[in-house]
C-alpha cells in the first residue's frame, strides 16, 4: 500500500530524480525521442524544488512582504 | 481586536478551535483557505471555457478563435470592472453579467439565453474539478456545525452567491456552512472592508463575538481588523511550494514538450484527503497506464471529429476498459457533445476467424496469422482456430500429402520445407478452399445477422478500437463483410501496432497504432513490446472471450467461453489479481480529462512523456515494478499448447520474464536486453 503522491508533491513510483536521471542517460545511450528532454537548468531546479523546497518555502513565507520588496526592486532594476 | 498570522494550517486550526466557544460566528475566505485550487493560477481554468465558447461558436457558424473568445471575455469583464470602480470602492465584476455580454458580442444575433446557462455549467463544473476541501478545515467546520457556531463563507471573486454553493456543494461543505457571501452580487468586498458591515447587518452578527479566518493579510486581515473582528490570517508555505511545483511544470511545458504530459500528471495528482493508501497495483494503474488510456482515446475523438465518423465500435475484451475511460472522459474534453456513438462489440480473432473465411476462403496470410504464435505447429491448430472440420477436409490434405499432423511451423521439430510447400498448394486448391467456406459460411451468417442488429451497417464509416497488435480482428472482420455493399470504411485505431504481419489496407480499410505504430520509427514507444500482455490483463473485461457466432431460430447467439474449467478459473483469478490496477485507471480517466481540459494538449504534446515512461516502466523497471505488475499467466486460446523448440523459448525470454534475484542483481541486465531490443527494432 501506498499514496499516489509523494509527500514532495511527486509522482509515486516515477520521482523526478527518475526522469531527471532517464535524460541524462539517454544523452549518452539512445533511448528515444524525449523531444529536448527535461533540459539541464529546468532538470536541476525541479530537482532542488522536490528535493528541498517544502523546507525553505516553510521559512521563507515567513518573509514574504520583505521577498515581496526584493523581488519588486529587482523587477524595477531589471 | 487581535490580528493573529499562522504558517500552518494545524497551528491555525488548534487556536481557532481554543477559542471557538468565544464565537458565536466564524466567517471564511473560500479560495485558497477553504478551497484549494490544483492549479496555481485560477485564470488556467478559463481557457477550456473559451475553447468550448468556440467550439459552440464554430457550430452556430461563427469563426472565432479560443484566444480572441479569451480576449473579449478579458476586455468585458475589465470594462465592468472599471465601472463599478466609478460608483463603488471595490473593482468587482459578476459573472452572468459579464459572461451574458461576452456570449452577445460573440454570437450577435444568433445568442439564446440557454448559450449562458451551458457555458456556466461548464465553467462551474471545471471550477468543481480543480478545487479541493482542504481536510482540516472541512474536520473544523464539522466540529464547529455539532458545537452551533454559526459559519458563513465571504468571498471576494466575480461568481456570485448561487455559484459558489453549487461550488461548495460538489466539495461537500454546503451543509457546513449557514450561507455563502459573494462580492459579484453587492460590489461590496472584503478588499475594501465594505463586506464586512453588510455581513453584520444582514446576518446580525455581534463583532465583539465574530471570528475571520482567511488567507489574504489585507482583505483576510487588515480590513476585518479594521473593522474590530477577530482575524486569524493563514500564510501556507506547503501550499505555496505545492503552487511552485506545478507553475514550474506548467511553464516549463511551455517551451519544454518534455514537461506537457508531466504537468498533466502533476495537475492529475491527489490532493489533500484524496491522497489515501493505495494498492500498488492501482498506483501503477492511476499513474502509468491511466493517462496513456486517456490520451488514446482522447486522440480517437479528436480523430472522429476530424473525420466526421458518427459511430465507434469498441472491441471486446479490452474495449470495455478504452469505452468506461472514454464515458468518463468525453463530457469533459468535449463539453459541446460533438461526438460519435459508441457501441461495445463482441468480438475476438477465435470468434470472427471462421467467419472471415466464408466468402474468399483461407487465405494465406491468414494462415500466416494462425501459425504466428509459436505454440501452434500443424493443421489441427489452423482447424482448432478457423472452426473447421479435420475429418471433412482431411482427403484433400491427403491430396496435397499433408496429414493434420504434418508440423507446418519452423519453431517446431519434425518441421520439412516440403510442409510449407505443399501447403500453400492446398491453400491454391479450389476444391479446399470450397469446402471451407461451406463450413465457415453458418459462422459468417450470424456475425452479419449480429452486426445488423447493432447497426454496424447502417453508416457510411465506422471507428474500430482495439488494443493491438497486429490487427487480427480487424483484419478478419473486414474480411467477413467487405463483400457487402453496404460495409462501411473501417477506420481502426489500435492502442498498439506491432504489425507482425503485414496489415494490407485499402481504401475502405486502415489502421493506425496511436501509443506506438511499428510503421513510426519510435525505439522509446517501442518498449511496449517488452509487455504487451500486462496492458491486455490491464484492460481486459471482466467476461469471457466470445468463442463463436451460431445462427439459431431467432438470428443468431454468441458464444462464450466457458467459465468453470481450468482455463476459465484461472482467468476469473486472474481478472482478481488486476482488478487494483483497472480500478486506478477508470479513477485516472475524469481527473487526466479535467488536466487535459485545462491543458489544452493532445497526444502529440504527451508523446514525450510517455516514451519516458514506457522506457523507464517497462525496459528498464525497478524489481519492484515487474514483481508487483506482471500477469502470472497469460490466458490466450489462440495459442497452442506444442512445445516449440528450446531455442526459440530462450529468445522469447524478456526482462519481464527474469526472475527477481536476476532483476535485482545482475548488472547491466536491462541494458544489455534492451540493446538487443533496439538491435531488433532496427533490423524490423
Amino acid at each position: 500500500m501506498k499514496t499516489l503522491r509523494t509527500s514532495n508533491y511527486d509522482i509515486a513510483g516515477n520521482s523526478f530524480f527518475r526522469v531527471f536521471r532517464f535524460n541524462l542517460l539517454n544523452k549518452i545511450v539512445p533511448i528515444g525521442n524525449f523531444r529536448l528532454g527535461t533540459g539541464l537548468k529546468p532538470g536541476l531546479v525541479l530537482l532542488f524544488l522536490h528535493w528541498f523546497g517544502k523546507p525553505i518555502f516553510t521559512v521563507l513565507v515567513r518573509f514574504e512582504p520583505l521577498l515581496h520588496k526584493i523581488y519588486m526592486k529587482l523587477g524595477r532594476a531589471g | 481586536m487581535a490580528q493573529h498570522v499562522f504558517y500552518s494550517l494545524e497551528k491555525l486550526i488548534d487556536h481557532g478551535r481554543n477559542g471557538a466557544f468565544g464565537y458565536s460566528c466564524i466567517t471564511f475566505d473560500l479560495f485558497d483557505t477553504l478551497l484549494i485550487r490544483r492549479i496555481h493560477d485560477p485564470d488556467v481554468v478559463k481557457l477550456p471555457v473559451a475553447r468550448y465558447i468556440a467550439d459552440l461558436a464554430g457550430d452556430a457558424g461563427i469563426s472565432i478563435s479560443p484566444q480572441a473568445v479569451q480576449r473579449a471575455r478579458d476586455r468585458i469583464e475589465q470594462a465592468q470592472r472599471d465601472e463599478t470602480g466609478r460608483t463603488f470602492d471595490d473593482h468587482e465584476a459578476c459573472y452572468p453579467v459579464f459572461m451574458e455580454q461576452t456570449l452577445k458580442h460573440i454570437f450577435a444575433e444568433q445568442y439564446r439565453p440557454e448559450i449562458l446557462d451551458t457555458v456556466t455549467d461548464y465553467e462551474l463544473s471545471m471550477e468543481s474539478r480543480v478545487l479541493v476541501p482542504r481536510a482540516l478545515f472541512t474536520r473544523w467546520l464539522k466540529e464547529l456545525k455539532e458545537l452551533g457556531i454559526r459559519t458563513l463563507v465571504i468571498s471576494d471573486v466575480y461568481l456570485p452567491a448561487e455559484h459558489l454553493r453549487k461550488l461548495l456543494k460538489s466539495a461537500g461543505l454546503l451543509d457546513l456552512v449557514e450561507d455563502v457571501i459573494s462580492s459579484a452580487d453587492t460590489f461590496l468586498a472584503k478588499a475594501s472592508g465594505r463586506a464586512f458591515p453588510l455581513v453584520q447587518e444582514r446576518y446580525d452578527i455581534d463583532k465583539s463575538t465574530w471570528l475571520h479566518v482567511g488567507d489574504n493579510p489585507i482583505s483576510d486581515g487588515l480590513r476585518p481588523d479594521e473593522f474590530g473582528i477577530d482575524t486569524l490570517v493563514l500564510k501556507d508555505g506547503e501550499e505555496k511550494y505545492r503552487k511552485a511545483v506545478i507553475k514550474r511544470y506548467y511553464h516549463y511545458g511551455k517551451g519544454l514538450p518534455f514537461y506537457r504530459g508531466r504537468a498533466l500528471q502533476q495537475l492529475m495528482l491527489p490532493l489533500e484527503a484524496e491522497n489515501e493508501p493505495v494498492d500498488d497495483l492501482y498506483v501503477e494503474g492511476y499513474n502509468f497506464i491511466g493517462p496513456m488510456v486517456g490520451a488514446f482515446v482522447q486522440h480517437i475523438a479528436e480523430e472522429c471529429r476530424r473525420l466526421g465518423l458518427r459511430k465507434i465500435f469498441f472491441f471486446s475484451r479490452e474495449g470495455y476498459t478504452f469505452k468506461r475511460v472514454w464515458e468518463r472522459c468525453m463530457p469533459i474534453l468535449f463539453p459541446d457533445g460533438n461526438l460519435p456513438e459508441t457501441e461495445y462489440l463482441y468480438v475476438s480473432r477465435m470468434a470472427l476467424a471462421g467467419a472471415s473465411c466464408a466468402h474468399e476462403g483461407l487465405s494465406k496470410k491468414s494462415a500466416s496469422i494462425a501459425m504466428l504464435p509459436p505454440g501452434n505447429k500443424d493443421f489441427n491448430d489452423i482447424a482448432r482456430i478457423f472452426k473447421l472440420d479435420t475429418d471433412l477436409l482431411a482427403p484433400l490434405l491427403q491430396k496435397h500429402q499433408l496429414g493434420t499432423q504434418s508440423c507446418l511451423s519452423p519453431n517446431h521439430e519434425g518441421y520439412d520445407q516440403k510442409h510449407s510447400v505443399r501447403f500453400m498448394e492446398l491453400l491454391e486448391d479450389e476444391e479446399f478452399q470450397a469446402e471451407v467456406r461451406r463450413q465457415s459460411a453458418d459462422s459468417n451468417n450470424a456475425l452479419q445477422a449480429y452486426l445488423t442488429e447493432v447497426g454496424f451497417f447502417a453508416h457510411e464509416q465506422v471507428a474500430v478500437v482495439d488494443i493491438g497488435w497486429l490487427g487480427t480482428i480487424q483484419r478478419f472482420l473486414y474480411n467477413s463483410v467487405k463483400h457487402r455493399e453496404d460495409c462501411p470504411r473501417f477506420h481502426g485505431y489500435l492502442f498498439a501496432a506491432t504489425r507482425g504481419i503485414p496489415y494490407e489496407g485499402d481504401l475502405k480499410n486502415d489502421m493506425t497504432g496511436v501509443i506506438y505504430d511499428r510503421h513510426r520509427f519510435d525505439l522509446a514507444a517501442s518498449s511496449i513490446l517488452y509487455a504487451r500482455d500486462v496492458f491486455e490483463e490491464a484492460c481486459r473485461a471482466p467476461h469471457p472471450t466470445l468463442d463463436g457466432y451460431e445462427l439459431s431460430e431467432d438470428g443468431y447467439r454468441l458464444n462464450f467461453r466457458t467459465k468453470d474449467d481450468a482455463v476459465g478459473q484461472a482467468e476469473k483469478n486472474q481478472d482478481q489479481f488486476y482488478q487494483p490496477l483497472q480500478q486506478g485507471i477508470y479513477d485516472s480517466a475524469e481527473t487526466y480529462a479535467a488536466a487535459s481540459a485545462l491543458l489544452g494538449y493532445g497526444i502529440e504534446d504527451y508523446r514525450p512523456w510517455f516514451h519516458y515512461q514506457l522506457t523507464a516502466k517497462l525496459a528498464f523497471p525497478k524489481t519492484s515494478e515487474v514483481t508487483a505488475i506482471r500477469h502470472k499467466s497469460h490466458l490466450d486460446d489462440f495459442h497452442g499448447s506444442e512445445q516449440p523448440k528450446k531455442r526459440i523459448v530462450k529468445d522469447e525470454k524478456s526482462l519481464w520474464d527474469c526472475s527477481p534475484a536476476a532483476l535485482r542483481f545482475l548488472p547491466l541486465l536491462r541494458l544489455r536486453i534492451f540493446w538487443k531490443h533496439v538491435r531488433n527494432v532496427i533490423k524490423s
